[in-house]
């Protein structure tokens, strides 16, 4: 076991605790909904979908991701303007979800993105990085929503 | 039996009511568009670029048809491919009527879309989207006829640059009139909805 998994392990450890003893809605950190939009081959570039919940009593901040079946993973949020152009960046900063609070990644929004993906059907497992809680491991399945 | 009578005539009389609001109004009532109509249909501005179907294209080729035309590119994560899956799914909904609506997306990104390329992704959404492209000057001078702005962006130097561009479709009609836009955020059924009526 690396020391970061075990610190992972941990963490889970410790959410399933809190969660166990706690009543009434979740008091862990989790990711629903996940799914990915199903892109050609040869697509440079995917998006990756989910809905974050922090049940924790303090903020968490998404930070990245990484996955086997991408090169990079960097998170982006696209935006609209009056004149209805829309732009994707990067979020340098990350993006913070305050305690009780929960963020959608979806379509013409905030999203994870695949850089150069190598699986084009099924799923792929996806890890999303959080500073001020532990990493979560998801899998994604590759959907035509 | 007269109650019975009274009681028939009643329940006729509600019967045909009902139709009436269900059946024949909704189809006296004129349609709601979910796009932004054009309230003086102008001539659509030609399109002449390149097809990924091979040859040079103008708008007269697609004659007769309704042409949907979306200014993307293929490196585009988030926005192109949710809006060609859309589509997709909107002439899906319109089943044969979708025989009379022609989707072509012209390229914001000639440097790295090649005709190859297009193809083959257009081809993935639906197998009748056509690509158009051509030098970039070409690009841009149909793009601002059509009020369509684009510039590359900066990204790093792992998912290279992306293109801002606008999000809207146009939809020109069989006689070649600018019709409706559409803005991104509308849903197949809306999108079904609009060209089913215009075709
Ligand atoms: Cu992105």
């Amino acid at each position: 076991m690396t020391p970061s998994s075990r610190l992972r392990s941990t963490a889970l450890l410790m959410s399933a605790v809190f969660a166990l003893t706690a009543c009434g809605g979740p008091t862990t950190l989790t990711i629903s909904d996940e799914w990915s939009r199903a892109v050609p081959r040869v697509a440079e570039a995917s998006a990756i979908y989910f809905e974050i919940t922090n049940g924790l009593d303090s903020a968490v901040t998404v930070i990245g991701g990484s996955s086997e079946a991408c090169a990079s993973i960097e998170l982006h949020e696209t935006s609209i303007d009056d004149n209805r152009v829309m732009a994707m960046r990067p979020l340098a900063d990350g993006l913070l979800v305050g305690p009780g609070e929960s963020a959608e990644f979806e379509p013409l929004g905030t999203h994870l993105m695949c850089i150069e993906p190598t699986v084009f059907e099924g799923s792929f497992a996806v890890t999303v990085d959080f500073d001020g809680a532990a990493d979560i491991e998801i899998v994604v399945p590759i959907e035509d929503r | 039996m007269r109650r019975k009578g009274l009681i028939s005539i009643i329940l006729g009389v509600v019967i045909l009511a009902l139709a009436g609001w269900f059946v024949v109004l909704p189809q006296l009532r004129p349609h709601a568009f979910h796009g932004v109509i054009m309230q003086s249909p102008t001539a659509a501005p030609e399109i002449d670029l390149q097809a990924t179907t091979g040859e040079l294209i103008g708008l007269n080729s697609f004659a007769g048809k309704l042409v949907v035309v979306y200014f993307g590119y293929t490196h585009c994560p988030d926005v192109c491919p949710t809006t060609l899956s859309t589509l997709n799914k909107a002439l899906d909904q319109m089943g044969d009527g979708s025989n009379d609506v022609q989707v072509v997306m012209v390229t914001v990104d000639p440097e790295r879309d090649s005709v190859e390329l297009l193809d083959e992704y257009l081809g993935f959404f639906n197998e009748t989207f056509i690509g158009l492209t051509g030098p970039t000057a070409d690009i841009r001078r149909v793009a601002t006829t059509y009020g369509i702005f684009f510039d590359a962006a900066e990204g790093d130097a792992e998912s290279g640059y992306t293109v801002d561009h606008t999000a809207t479709l146009a939809v020109i009609d069989q006689e070649g009139h600018l019709r409706l836009v559409f803005p991104p955020e509308l849903t197949a059924d809306e999108i079904a909805a609009d060209l089913a009526y215009l075709r």
